[in-house]
């Protein structure tokens, strides 16, 4: 069995990856002091909404060669994350949820709402993402499996969020978008890493019931909503509008998540390695 | 290793996804019902509106308060304001001088139902109309193109004195808005005033 260093390890190359591109973008623009508009704008801001999925899955492609998970399988789990949120996820929240309408008005209001509804909706459809397609089938063999599919999922989540709030806002100055979009991926790549984790601990270890995989939708659910109502706070202050606030918000919750899961992989590979030394001895007896 | 998921360990994400959105929900309702006490001790007049609508300050009324959120540039808005009112306590008299108001002040004004009705107690009339209207105008800078609102006057007469309660929205809210009134009706008590 792989002992992966791969969640912390590739979520930090991913991060730095991430904010070298907001930087690229903000000295291109600093040095060509290019403003386009209208419909160049929108597809500058698509094509922003696409390189956080497009970095990790070249990432992921370039790192998985030892035992590589089939490239069908995590195109698909990420475009269904994708068609989730644009089928599901985002007509459920602004249509039926309608939370425009009432999100803003009280503070407990927006924490509550975020989480009991706006989080829980989300990270149910990631984890519906892997849970409903590739986990039962055999390919889903590995502990860093459920991380790396609901990961897949997450992002493809983000990209159509992006995506979304691109077009209807009508494009957006080009660093804010750039770093609304990288938030986004980080956030979501990083909240699905702990429903993947539960997904396979529900899988790999006998011992673990539902409370397991409960807790792991919820915790990634109220991380969801605490992590979006910091951000307003931080990058929203009074009349000011500071988006690398955001960015060091998100670069700090992403690396403190994928520590903690990978700690908890580790410990989880490790002791399912100690059993099974311990079954093989027993057995030589 | 074990690959293959026993299903009765899922059912609970499920479960419990589906509870939570039913709080969501609660808080959705809750949020939504909070509202706002006006009591105005000059008139009499005392109401409830939604906690969400905006208070402006207008000189001619007891209140104005318009739904921020309202969907194009013609806001939904509430008005109630007194006036003297002349001539017999009919309300087919009563709602015919408030007709001849209305179409002297409106655009394109069309009725299209009155009928009697009673407010804490006060009888009176309650009339819808549509009319064209303007929200941005030229005299903003700006010109645009007409919207066609939809309204509602409640009146009802206590002694020379009328109160008027007057909603109105886009064509396109209207309907959706329109409970949001008879919520704000209901809560309405006109007490005798100072």
């Amino acid at each position: 069995m792989r002992l992966h260093r791969v969640v912390w390890e590739s979520g930090a190359v991913q991060t730095a990856l991430l904010v070298m591109f907001v930087v690229v973008v903000q000295i291109i623009v600093s040095l060509t002091r290019m403003q386009p508009s209208g419909g160049a704008l929108v597809l500058w801001g698509v094509v922003f909404s696409l390189v956080p999925a497009l970095l990790w899955l070249t990432l992921f492609y370039a790192r998985d060669r030892l035992e590589p998970e089939p490239k069908g399988y995590v195109m698909g789990v990420f475009l269904l994350g994708a068609l989730l949120a644009s089928s599901v996820g985002i007509p459920l929240v602004r249509d039926v949820f309608r939370v425009r309408e009432w999100l803003y008005q009280t503070p407990w209001g927006y924490l509550l709402g975020s989480i009991l509804v706006v989080g829980i909706l989300q990270e149910f459809l990631i984890y519906a993402a892997v849970r409903y397609t590739v986990y039962p089938t055999s390919e889903f063999d590995e502990w860093i499996d459920g991380i790396v599919y609901a990961t897949a999922a997450g992002l493809g989540f983000a990209t159509v969020l992006n995506v979304n709030c691109v077009i209807e806002l009508g494009g957006a100055r080009l660093v804010t978008a750039a770093i609304y979009c990288v938030v986004n991926a980080l956030a979501y790549a990083s909240f699905a890493s702990i429903i993947g984790f539960a997904l396979s601990a529900v899988k790999f270890r006998e011992r673990a019931g539902q409370l397991a995989l409960v807790l792991g939708v919820f915790i990634a659910a109220i991380l969801n909503g605490l992590f979006f109502w910091v951000q307003r706070a931080v990058v929203v202050r009074g009349a000011d509008y500071r988006p690398w606030n955001g960015l060091i918000a998100a670069v700090i919750m992403a690396a403190v998540i994928y520590g903690i899961v990978e700690l908890l992989l580790r410990r989880s590979v490790a002791l399912e390695s100690a059993r099974d030394a311990r079954a093989a001895r027993e057995e030589a007896k | 290793m074990n690959t293959q998921p026993r299903k009765s360990r899922y059912y609970a994400v499920v479960v419990f996804s589906a509870l939570c959105l039913a709080a969501g929900w609660l808080v959705k309702t809750a949020v939504e019902g909070r509202t706002v006490r006006l009591v105005d001790a000059k008139s009499g007049v005392s109401l409830s509106y939604p906690a969400s609508w905006l208070r402006l300050p207008e000189a001619d009324a007891i209140v104005t308060v318009i739904d921020p959120q309202s969907p194009g540039p013609f806001s939904t808005s509430f008005t109630v304001r007194t006036g003297p009112l002349a001539g017999s306590q009919d309300p087919s008299n009563l709602a015919v001088q408030v007709s001849a108001e209305r179409a002297h002040s409106l655009a394109l004004y069309r009725t299209s139902s009155v009928e009697p009705v009673e407010l804490s107690g006060v009888k009176g009339i309650r009339i819808e109309y549509a009319y064209a209207a303007d929200p941005v105008g030229i005299a903003a800078g700006r010109t645009s193109i007409p919207r066609v609102a939809r309204a509602v006057d409640v009146v009802v007469r206590r002694g020379d004195l009328a109160y008027y309660f007057t909603f109105a929205a886009d064509d396109v809210a209207y309907a959706g808005v329109l409970p949001t009134f008879e919520r704000i009706l209901k809560s309405v008590t006109i007490h005798q005033g100072r």
